[in-house]
């Protein structure tokens, strides 16, 4: 009896201990850890107070006891807390906690104040260093090494010649369960060209294949699925789910993803050709870096350089962090989160304020990671290959010659005056303009003394800004370029802009400097500078020149967007002053230590290559939709200079000297004829190919001042129409968005928990520490490449396992681990272990083919059988993970929109290209929102342009996924929107009247089959020819219109797209 | 006209499940007793400024022009320390029996003043319209997280074929941060928002493409060939779409019915400003009475956008023209909301209804330089919104902001805390709503938020 009795109050005690300490572990220790040890802990805690372990607390601090237990009207915490007078409010410098929380305190307190912490080397809520708990944690099954599982031997006959086969089938033989019969081979017909093309079979097709006697007709029919196009068009866009694909940026102005469509491109390209997994994903990670990029030199094109738009997809807000804090720590979260995802099934982005809760993913990994991302610079990449324009190129230099010559002879036969050059009335022309010294000769009474006068105080300014400028100014070198225009280097003096339209021969003559537009105003360019900030010097000023909206860009902690950039608007170079400092009026300040850490860069783009072109509308001065697709845009950089007055150098006018040389004017014609002896010494130096830097000025000015005449003679003209014409062949560089390692790597501070303002020490660059905390190389930058090689080592464990287990769920609906952008504890675990390392380790062997990935599923049997289970296979699993039969699944977006396209006659089968807009219901332009055509001119959906703004609203409607975040496995909802859509949208309907007219030709009583075998791939059975006969006659009867008419068979068309049959693949 | 079918099977269930059926019956609340039943959401774009509102600053007047001083500034203002303290345009007074002040710039609001319960405190994370447009419809300045409005459908959406439970009432502009401020995200998608527009058609799609007897007859056509197909499918989201066309086929009729106003009373639509001869005042009007017939017909929660009515980042945006333009958004809206408070309450309504009026922030109580044409930027320490109805105590005022307006000194209020109160009111424990995603336990207020239950029971009377 006592025994008993012992029992029961053993119980009872050890269940109010469990409570307690549930209440400790969920409510108390949480908030200890969260908000009091970063003060309250360690050897010299704040007040003498720790509570980082029970006796800290129970010793009590210099405000007396802390806690007493059971009594919580005593001690200093609870009234701290509550913010009582008396005491120090806590948390210190931060909001009360809630209620609910002090409340718990209270309770924790009452109750007797339960605190199981002996030592104080456990802040961790788990109680464990993270040492132990990452020792614990790399254990998990995804992180295990593949293994090479053989393919179990199985009874069944048809089932055993497939290893995956063998492997799913020896699961159902473990569970009593039996396969599906085979598929008939119209369903086959219709699967399979769902699910490798996302179109319906062309009904002749399902006819061969039904009929055909071969043996191997299904595997005929699938490696010409494989080699099709629309093949590379319906996977390409199932990796864009996971690589949150988008053509905008979203947030306020949607801004342009600058050739995003060029990536998509590249994916499809990617599919059709088979390039290897490995290299896609190297490519994605670190394109620009690879020492063999992949080229695809028919088209001339760097393929290897379109990968890095991978991180240059997600949302992107314009601004940058002296602007608004905390926006690209944002952005940098969504690329965290998009790699670690996208390649490798992990949740790296739940590490950003806290070591991970459940994997073996610390906060240090996560700073790792972004660091590497953090240390390249978002730039847009000229893709041409050099031999692209080489030889175009190379025509266009050799004419030139001969066009300086005629040029230069035709200038100097017809040089006017200065005279009759005009000026602006309302202006005073600066001393840096010659007309300066016409106007003050002109209303001189004494021309010679007029003229004496303003030689000594040329000649003296000249002297002061010389030793001024000398003194003041540092040269700034260490650029780096990018860009076709750019290709052949720096200009030599007197290089000329052949002009490509108009009356005049040359658009400009050029000093020496980096010019994009020496050859065309087509090539594109970009010139980047070093990290400015960090000189010591304020300013920077850049002597420069440009049109045609290209730009100077000050990138402040390399923002995605920046806003500061200007567009040039001079043919003759001018001096720009920028600060380089990363303080200035406008923005936040800053104290010495963020400015230290804080980078500034300049860039200057052509509309090409500039990152944010076009950019918000409005930013930097109107620019229509028409001039920005223009690809003519160019600039011409001189040099720069680093300095602390507050002002650029000063022109030094040194030009002036030789209009000054010898004998003084006495009246306003000797005078003028100065002016023309200075501007012909310049013509003559140039068409002699020795023109200096003075003597391209005058001739600038000449031009612009129209001294020399506008027109051409018959033999100039020949020339430059051949150059033009020339001109015209040179494609038009191509650009995408991307990545530039410019900079020494820089590590990346660890946000203490995830709080941007509050920085821990700078975490050094690398890979995750599970997956090998694989670190940049020594003189390696970002360590991207270093990144690129872990992850696509044979033996990461995660990167095989994670696309094979995709593309299973591609092919078959669900993957063998459901989650599948989550292999951590979060995630589901394998259905089939096995079959998924067997898969991965194939997979990998046959040098990461995903042709040969796929089409290994689609000929499995599994594949193959029918579409639905038996009832004990459902009764006993319901949703399948046997794989028991094949799944019935609804078309995804596209494929729906694609096959309504496909069964009217409507579908346009081109490859490739710019998005279209879709149909909008209103139109946006200061967000560049357009309305498209209703039905996209017949395009595949691919090819519909995703706007974070306003998605495609069909295709939205169907669960194409939310551009944002990556989504490997689609959402399938039932909703009123998805019915509304496809009964009364207009595009439907719209469908339905051109199939309508369509098979206006077959012959009425024919009409039935037809469709069914167009729509579903399948001939209709008797009474379904009666059921739909009898619709259409009922149809006649409503509408009093002939049987045979367009109007009744548009509405039996329009219930057909309604059918399931229709929307579903089974 | 459904088709028969057995019951579920556990297969069938769990399909549903996945398909997001389930969750249509209706999520786990209400945890308590609930005191509203609906919310309508005045959603003020852009930026109404709360010094020309609802927080009088006469320190701005007495020190207008003179500049703010670097310890003014702010990461949460767009500030520089030479901007200038700029006064009201507008002349605030005390109303009603409660003596709440409220600006010359909103009569009407005026004049339900103590049915207002306003909150002076509100503070964001950052002075951008994308991200606190998002911060306060989903909880977070990025995003890519279910609705306000989801939730509460989510929380307590009712199992009605012929009604969705969140309704956005836009006039023609789509707020920054686009339609995924009011997206279910990853809720199941009966919860996102149904846009019913003020001009054109009422909802997409709604409108019947065909002429109801051939409608009927394709659907009769379709329930035929689709059972059959069922069968030999054997899969229950077969079954599902097949219902679904009837629940569409109805709403074809409850929501244009709902959306017409036609039988409302002369007297009814010339209170909601229907009558106007400004084209943006009558929309809006037309669709805050659409906001009345939502809700008494059960819509769990309704949002009004405001209409753009000039090339603007949005409408309450003023950066310039501080009078003009936000006499001309007071002059679209003030009229509507009063009576749209009025007309609940004048139901009986009102009890159960709570009435939001929010911005995404407010305005700097300074500018760059006093001129005609001054405006105010974006600030959002310290900006002020109001709760009617649902159980809120009228003419009160919760928290406050310093001498010039520009920062929060009393009782900071997070957009967190003011959907767990508002969620609180519905019956709902903003920590218990939750739905299982990336495989954790997510909610609207995620870690955050704390219910004021103060403005409900006992508040600081003016």
């Amino acid at each position: 009896m006592i025994g008993v009795v012992a029992t029961f109050f053993a119980l009872a005690f050890a269940g109010a201990l469990s409570a307690q300490q549930d209440h400790f572990e969920s409510r108390i220790r949480p908030v200890l850890v969260d908000q009091c040890l970063s003060c309250h802990s360690g050897e010299r805690p704040q007040g003498s107070l720790r509570l980082d372990n029970r006796h800290g607390w129970e010793a009590g601090g210099k405000s007396g006891p802390t806690i007493v237990p059971g009594d919580p009207a005593k001690g200093s915490l609870l009234r701290a807390l509550r913010h009582e007078s008396g005491v120090t409010a806590m948390p210190l410098g931060a909001k009360k906690l809630a209620a609910a929380v002090i409340a718990d305190f209270e309770k924790w307190i009452r109750d007797g104040a339960f605190d199981p912490r002996n030592s104080s080397t456990a802040p961790r809520p788990a109680g464990k260093s993270w040492a132990e708990t990452y020792a614990q944690r790399k254990e998990w099954w995804s992180l295990k090494p593949v293994s090479r599982p053989a393919p179990p031997v199985v009874r069944h006959a048809q089932w055993s010649r497939n290893p995956i086969d063998r492997f799913l089938v020896a699961r159902m033989d473990k569970a009593g369960l039996r396969p599906a019969p085979p598929a008939g081979r119209t369903t086959l017909a219709r699967r399979v060209s769902f699910v490798l093309t996302g179109l319906p079979p062309a009904p002749r097709d399902v006819y061969e294949f039904t009929a055909s006697r071969d043996p191997k007709a299904f595997e005929k029919l699938v490696d010409r699925l494989l080699t099709s196009v629309h093949f590379g068009e319906h996977w390409a866009r199932h990796w864009m789910d996971v690589v949150r694909y988008s053509d905008t940026y979203g947030y306020e102005w949607d801004i342009p993803a600058k050739g995003a469509w060029r990536y998509r491109d590249y994916l499809i390209r990617a599919f059709v050709n088979d390039v290897p997994f490995d290299q896609l994903v190297r490519e994605q990670i670190a394109g620009d870096l690879l020492p063999n990029p992949r080229v695809d030199s028919a088209a001339g094109i760097n393929e290897s350089l379109i990968g890095p738009m991978f991180y240059q997809m997600g949302e992107k807000r314009h601004g940058d962090s002296l602007q608004f804090n905390g926006i690209h720590q944002e952005m940098l979260n969504d690329k965290v989160d998009a790699f670690s995802k996208s390649f490798q099934a992990m949740t790296v982005a739940c590490a950003r304020c806290h070591d991970h809760k459940l994997d073996a993913v610390s906060q240090r990994d996560y700073y790792a990671l972004a660091g590497m991302f953090m240390s390249s610079r978002w730039v847009s990449n000229t893709l041409d290959t050099a031999r692209r324009h080489e030889e175009t190129l190379d025509r266009l230099s050799a004419l030139k010659p001969r066009i300086r010559e005629l040029a230069g002879q035709s200038w100097l036969n017809s040089l006017g005056g200065i005279a009759s050059v005009k000026t602006d009335p309302k202006t005073k022309p600066a001393i840096e303009d010659p007309m300066h010294i016409w106007a003050e000769l002109e209303k001189s009474e004494d021309v010679a003394a007029a003229w004496r006068s303003l030689r000594d105080t040329y000649a003296k300014t000249s002297r002061e800004r010389h030793e001024t400028n000398a003194r003041d100014y540092t040269p700034l070198t260490g650029w780096s370029t990018d860009g076709v225009g750019l290709r052949r280097g720096p200009v030599a003096k007197g290089e000329f802009a052949v002009a490509t339209e108009g009356p005049s021969p040359v658009a400009a003559v050029m000093p020496s400097g980096f010019f994009t537009n020496a050859l065309s105003p087509r090539m594109n360019g970009a010139l980047r500078t070093p990290v400015l900030n960090h000189s010591g010097r304020k300013f920077v000023s850049v002597l420069a020149a440009g049109g045609d909206f290209s730009a100077h860009r000050l990138v402040v902690d390399n923002a995605y967007l920046t806003e500061r950039q200007t567009y040039l608007k001079t043919i003759q170079p001018k001096w720009t002053k920028l600060s380089a400092a990363a303080y200035e009026k406008g923005n936040r300040a800053q104290t010495k230590a963020e400015a230290a850490e804080t980078t500034v860069w300049l860039e200057f783009a052509t509309k090409t290559s500039n990152p944010n072109f076009p950019p918000r509308v409005g930013l930097g001065g109107k620019c229509t939709d028409e001039e920005a697709r223009d690809p003519r845009s160019w600039f011409g950089f001189l040099r720069a200079v680093t300095h602390d007055v507050d002002a650029p150098p000063a022109d030094e006018l040194s030009r002036f000297s030789d209009l000054f040389r010898g004998d003084d004017p006495a009246t306003l014609p000797e005078a003028s004829e100065r002016f023309r002896q200075w501007a012909r010494r310049a013509i003559e130096a140039w068409r002699g190919n020795r023109a200096t830097e003075d003597d391209v000025w005058v001739i600038n000015w000449a031009i612009e001042s129209k001294l020399v005449p506008g027109e051409m003679t018959s033999e100039l003209r020949a020339a430059v129409d051949e150059y033009r014409s020339i001109e015209k062949q040179l494609p038009t560089p191509e650009t995408v968005n991307g990545m530039a390692d410019i900079d020494p790597g820089r590590d990346y501070r660890l946000n203490v928990r995830g709080v941007y303002e509050d920085l821990g020490p700078g975490v050094p660059r690398g890979y995750i520490e599970v997956l090998g905390g694989a670190r940049p190389r020594p003189g390696s930058r970002s360590g991207r490449l270093e990144l690129a090689e872990a992850v696509t080592n044979p033996l990461n464990p995660l990167t095989a396992r994670v696309f094979v287990n995709r593309v299973w769920h591609w092919v078959f609906g669900a993957g063998l681990v459901a989650t599948v952008d989550d292999f951590g504890h979060l995630g589901d675990k394998p259905s089939h272990p096995e079959l998924l390392d067997y898969l991965a380790g194939e997979f990998v062997r046959n040098g990461w083919s995903m042709r040969k990935l796929i089409r290994s599923l689609v000929l499995s049997e599994a594949f193959q059988q029918a579409g639905a289970g038996s009832l004990k296979a459902q009764e006993a699993d319901p949703l399948n993970r046997l794989l028991t039969w094949y799944p019935v699944r609804r078309l995804e977006a596209e494929s729906l929109r694609d096959s309504i396209l496909a069964v009217s006659g409507r579908l346009d089968r081109t490859a490739f290209g710019e998005p279209a807009d879709p149909p909008r219901a209103k139109e946006d332009p200061e967000k560049r929102l357009y309305s498209g055509p209703l039905d996209g001119n017949g395009r595949r959906s691919i090819y519909t342009k995703m706007t974070i703004m306003e998605p495609p609203r069909f295709l939205a409607t169907f669960n194409q996924p939310a551009p944002k975040i990556p989504a490997g496995r689609r959402d399938q909802t039932i909703v009123p929107a998805q019915a509304l859509a496809l009964l009364n949208d207009p595009f439907v309907t719209e469908q339905a009247g051109f199939w309508a007219r369509r098979i206006d030709a077959v012959a009425p009583a024919d009409r039935v089959t037809h469709m069914f075998r167009e729509a579903f791939g399948r001939p209709p059975d008797p009474a379904e020819t009666a059921r739909w006969t009898t619709a259409a006659r009922d149809f006649a009867e409503i509408h009093r219109d002939n049987l045979d008419s367009v109007k009744v068979w548009k509405e039996v068309a329009h219930a057909m797209f309604n059918a399931k049959e229709f929307l579903y693949v089974r | 006209m459904s088709v028969e079918r057995p019951p579920l099977s556990r297969r069938e269930f769990a399909m549903l499940a996945t398909a997001g059926m389930l969750a249509r019956q209706g999520g786990a609340a209400p945890h308590h007793a609930p005191k509203a039943r609906s919310v309508i959401l005045c959603f003020m774009d852009g930026g109404p400024s709360h010094v020309d509102t609802f927080d009088p600053k006469p320190a701005l007047e007495k020190y207008q022009g003179r500049q703010i001083g670097e310890a003014a500034v702010s990461t949460k203002s767009q500030s520089t320390a030479d901007r200038v303290w700029f006064g009201s345009p507008w002349k605030f007074r005390q109303r009603g029996q409660s003596g709440l002040w409220v600006s010359d710039l909103l009569p009407e609001i005026a004049s339900v003043a103590d049915d207002l319960c306003v909150i002076r405190s509100m503070i964001g994370k950052q002075p951008l319209h994308g991200q606190q447009n998002l911060l306060l419809h989903t909880g977070r300045i990025t995003g890519s997280a279910p609705s306000f409005g989801s939730w509460v459908s989510y929380g307590l959406g009712d199992s009605r074929d012929s009604l969705p439970n969140y309704v956005l009432l836009n006039n023609d502009w789509i707020p920054n941060g686009g339609f995924e401020n009011f997206s279910s995200a990853f809720l199941p998608a009966t919860h996102s928002a149904t846009m019913l527009r003020a001009k054109g058609a009422v909802v997409d799609n709604i409108t019947p493409a065909d002429q109801p007897v051939v409608q009927r007859r394709k659907l009769d056509l379709l329930r035929d060939q689709d059972s059959a197909y069922a069968k030999t499918a054997g899969d229950a989201a077969i079954d599902s779409a097949i219902r679904n066309y009837e629940s569409a086929f109805r709403l074809q009729a409850s929501v244009p019915d709902l959306a017409d106003i036609s039988r409302e009373s002369e007297a009814t639509r010339r209170a909601y400003g229907i009558d106007s001869s400004n084209d943006y005042k009558k929309h809006y009007g037309l669709q805050c009475l659409r906001a009345r017939r939502l809700v008494e017909a059960g819509v769990r929660f309704v949002e009004i956008t405001c209409p753009l009515t000039h090339s603007n980042n949005s409408p309450w945006d003023q950066h310039g023209n501080l009078k003009k333009y936000h006499e001309e958004n007071a002059m679209i809206t003030d009229q509507a909301v009063a009576a749209l408070i009025k007309d609940l309450k004048s139901r009986g309504l009102l009890d159960t209804t709570i009435v939001m009026w929010a911005g995404e922030m407010g305005r700097t109580p300074h500018t760059p330089k006093i001129t005609e044409t001054a405006g105010r930027d974006h600030h959002v320490n310290g900006y002020s919104i109001f709760l009617a109805g649902g159980g809120f105590r009228g003419g009160i005022v919760h928290g406050a902001t310093d001498e010039f307006g520009n920062a929060v000194a009393e009782l900071p209020t997070t957009i967190h805390d003011v959907h767990a109160t508002v969620l609180h009111q519905l019956g709902i424990d903003h920590r218990r709503l939750n739905f299982r995603f990336g495989g954790r336990d997510v909610s609207l207020t995620d870690v955050h938020g704390e219910v004021l239950h103060g403005l409900a029971n006992s508040g600081r009377a003016v």
